[in-house]
């Protein structure tokens, strides 16, 4: 056992130093000066400094700070007080800077000029990347050594392009001191990088979306209270976006929102938002919920038709009860079709005239209801559903 | 074995020492610092290229350390006192750029914060608010630039000031001052358009709105021409107009550089830009809302192409429709190859959650591809016979369609195939 021990003991000691100290720079020397020597009031440094005789000399020299190891830099700056923040944003730039020289010596861009098209074959290839990956590694584990936490080179684009991270933004609605430990617990996990991965690397599928999603439902539930987690789900789920869509101009609370999202989740996809083809069990849902009126409401208002006349209305300033009318207007044309495309007793030609006649009809109502302008995308939408209506009646 | 034993716990006892040594002291992290140290310069030396005084909040440090004596709300002040201690030029310039960048910041996540907390989530914030939000945050962000280049003299674009010399800014051919000039009516111009091209009905504008745009893009060029030397709005015109980024993005690879100043001029000319293609509504399956405005669509692009005949010849034109069509088909095999292989994963996913392995998945969408014109003419028959409303006869289309999956997915993965084509269906596929 003892000798176990021994084993065990010898090779700790003799495991490399540190993953991430070997690479940081090949060129540089090992050594580390002595902790700062900080300049005294009329100590004589410098020359130059002591030639302006009016100017104090300054409180320490940077040559004292400087340093060839991250450690002692980092150790020297907090010695005169130099402010965390700062110390991070000096160590982390540099660092940054140092790895984009190495991946630029492994993989850069062509260099094109201004007449030439961007190539989309100019990307590293599969080894290149390999390596390029392996660097960005081994970068945020010398970050996350030196700085503590997860430190990302994204944040420090997000500073300087005044941007949100994806988990920031998700996040706004928040209490400060809440929202940073949010952040701190999805940052230890590396959520954001993934979900950027994700997106960019083609490799996106909704279910890997909505995992990723649920495993930062669990993180966010050892620092968020029952409440707020259930208020950040209902804002950044994609089940509530698609809900949050269909429900654009149906006239809710967020006490109904939620009632209806838990009603879509409890059916066990029985109903589906945003199911076009089949507005029947999600309006059914909502008699049940809420009573005739309100399904009748829910019916008219999240049909595609509607919508499409909603948002002409709007753009154009209109009366919004003429939304209503072109809806009417569509809904019956659409409906007429529909009987007449069943009729199997009479001519396929025949039917398919009679439809023709219905789209010309209901085209010159829309125009007359809401103008010439404002009834252009009704009137291609209504064509080209009428139109299929027409191209399936078969002989 | 006594005294080997005793031995033995000595030496874990020095090596358990060694061990705690080591943690206490942890390996240095080498370093090549960014920048040569400099000599501490006179106070007097140190404001060079301050073209104007602002402020911020400095970083907390405690007012009695060292560095609390060279602390200042100023950044210029900062700026001079880093000098002063030889503080290398490009540390100066990442301590102070991020220290104003991080105020600019703090406006823009204030401002977020209050809207966020403003909307419920029921519904999704008004459009207009979000599209006011994102231009203040924009100017927010030309501010930001304007302050960090002035701290620094008018020599280096602010990305320069942050990244160092190595950093190529595509406006190289304009001063500094002129690059941020240009920035503004960009900018400015962009929010304009944006206004307009919000109100378009389904992705389309209608014809007066376009006329609208064109005028837009009219006035702009006025602009730029009162800030522009003709020299540089000629650069202007070949390296960022909307005609050069029209040319750029919907035609092959000039020739030359010449070729592309030829075919820029002639698009300028015929006012083409990047939204000048009227075969993409068609690509997309979107029918215009507006039919004079696909005609004159297509009229200017037929005018642009009867005039590049005249400029390059018809065999080159006809030799860059081959090429167009070309890089298109081999964009389309691209995408193809894209899908298949998302298509692939996802359905290993699936095939891992009900048991069965990622090659028997793969097995199955090979079969399935196999046979895929087999398949197609069997439903689109099938199809025809079909009776009932639209939801019926699409419910009687998916049962066919499953019943047939399942019977190939049970082939290659046994029972467990038919909770595999359940899964892949209720995902969509």
């Amino acid at each position: 056992m003892s000798l176990l021990a021994n084993l065990a003991l010898a090779a700790w000691l003799v495991r490399p130093a540190s993953s991430t100290t070997a690479a940081v720079s090949a060129s540089s020397t090992n050594r580390t000066t002595p902790p700062v020597a900080l300049a005294q009031p009329g100590a004589t440094q410098s020359e130059t400094a002591n030639a302006v005789a009016s100017n104090p000399p300054p409180p320490f020299l940077w040559s004292a700070i400087e340093s060839a190891d991250y450690r002692q830099y980092i150790a020297n700056l907090r010695a005169v007080g130099c402010p965390e923040q700062t110390i991070r944003d000096i160590v982390a730039t540099e660092l940054c800077a140092l790895y984009r020289q190495r991946a630029g010596a492994i993989w850069q861009p062509r260099k094109r000029e201004y007449w030439q098209k961007p190539s989309s074959s100019d990307r590293p290839n599969p080894d290149q990347t390999k390596q390029l990956q392996a660097l960005e590694k081994e970068r945020d584990a010398v970050l996350h050594d030196l700085l503590g936490g997860h430190y990302r080179e994204q944040e420090l684009a997000n500073a300087l392009f005044l941007q949100l991270g994806s988990s920031e933004r998700q996040l706004l609605f928040l209490p400060e001191d809440k929202r940073a430990a949010a952040l701190e617990v999805l940052g230890d996990a590396d959520v954001d990088t993934r979900v950027m991965e994700l997106f960019n690397q083609g490799q996106y599928s909704r279910e890997k979306e909505a995992r990723l999603f649920d495993e930062k439902l669990k993180l966010l539930a050892k620092v968020l209270s029952p409440a707020e987690l259930e208020e950040f789900r209902l804002r950044n789920s994609t089940d509530a976006q698609m809900l949050r869509a269909e429900l654009r101009y149906f006239d809710c609370t967020p006490e109904e929102f939620k009632q209806i999202f838990d009603a879509h989740e409890a059916s066990q996809g029985k109903v589906r938002t945003n199911d076009l083809l089949n507005r029947g069990p999600a309006t059914e849902q909502i008699r049940e919920l809420f009573g005739e009126e309100r399904a009748k409401e829910y019916e008219r208002v999240t049909d595609m038709e509607y919508q499409q006349a909603r948002q002409s209305v709007d753009a154009y300033g209109l009366p919004v009860e003429l939304a209503d009318q072109a809806w009417q207007i569509s809904h019956e044309a659409r409906a007429a079709a529909d009987q007449i495309a069943k009729d199997t007793t009479r001519p396929a030609a025949a039917r398919q005239q009679q439809v023709q006649a219905l789209q010309e009809q209901a085209d010159r109502r829309l125009r007359e209801v809401l103008g010439e302008k404002a009834s252009v995308a009704v009137r291609r939408d209504l064509r080209e559903l009428l139109g299929l209506t027409k191209s399936n009646i078969k002989p | 074995m006594k005294r080997l034993l005793t031995l033995s716990l000595l030496l874990n006892l020095v090596l358990a020492g060694m061990v705690w040594w080591r943690g206490r002291h942890e390996a240095p992290i080498p370093r090549q610092p960014r920048g040569a140290v400099g000599e501490p310069a006179a106070r007097g030396e140190t404001t060079r290229g301050v073209a104007r005084v602002t402020r911020f909040a400095p970083a907390v440090a405690a007012p009695d350390t060292p560095w609390g004596r060279i602390e200042s709300r100023d950044p210029a002040k900062l700026i001079a006192n880093l000098r002063a201690l030889g503080c290398p030029e490009q540390t100066i310039r990442d301590i102070v750029a991020f220290r104003v960048a991080r105020r600019y910041r703090e406006q823009v996540l204030a401002t977020e914060v209050a809207a966020a907390r403003a909307r419920d989530y029921s519904h999704f914030e008004n459009p207009g608010a979000y599209w006011d939000r994102h231009y203040s945050r924009l100017e927010l962000r030309e501010q930001m630039i304007a302050e960090i280049e002035d701290l620094f003299g008018r020599n280096d674009s602010w990305l320069q000031v942050v990244i160092g010399p190595t950093y190529r800014d595509d406006r190289e051919y304009l001063p500094v001052d002129k690059r941020r000039q240009v920035r503004e009516l960009d900018l400015r111009y962009r929010r304009l358009s944006q206004e307009l091209e919000s109100r378009g009905i389904a992705g389309t504008l209608d014809a007066e709105a376009t006329a609208r745009l064109a005028e837009l893009q009219r006035q702009k060029q006025a602009e730029l021409a009162q800030i522009l030397s003709p020299a540089e709005q000629e650069d202007y015109l070949y390296r960022e107009s909307p005609a050069a980024q029209y040319v750029r993005q919907h035609l092959p690879q000039a020739k030359s550089e010449a070729e592309f100043r030829v075919i820029v001029k002639v698009a300028a000319e015929t006012g083409m830009d990047p939204s000048s293609d009227s075969g993409l509504n068609a690509r997309y399956g979107i029918e215009p809302a507006d039919p004079a405005v696909a005609k004159a669509a297509a009229d200017k692009e037929a005018e642009f192409q009867r005039r590049l005949q005249e400029a390059l010849g018809a065999d080159r034109v006809a030799e860059q429709e081959a090429q167009k069509q070309a890089e298109a088909k081999r964009a389309r095999l691209q995408e193809q190859q894209r899908h298949e292989q998302q298509e692939r994963a996802r359905l290993a996913t699936i095939a891992e959650s009900v048991g069965v392995s990622a090659d028997a998945a793969n097995q199955f969408l090979d079969r399935i591809k196999e046979r895929q014109p087999e398949l197609q003419t069997k439903f689109t028959e099938l199809e025809r016979t079909l009776t009932g409303t639209p939801e019926e006869k699409q419910k009687q289309m998916e049962a066919t369609i499953k019943a047939e999956m399942e019977k190939q997915a049970v082939e290659i993965m046994g029972e467990k195939g038919r909770d595999f084509v359940q899964k892949a269906m209720d995902h969509g596929h």
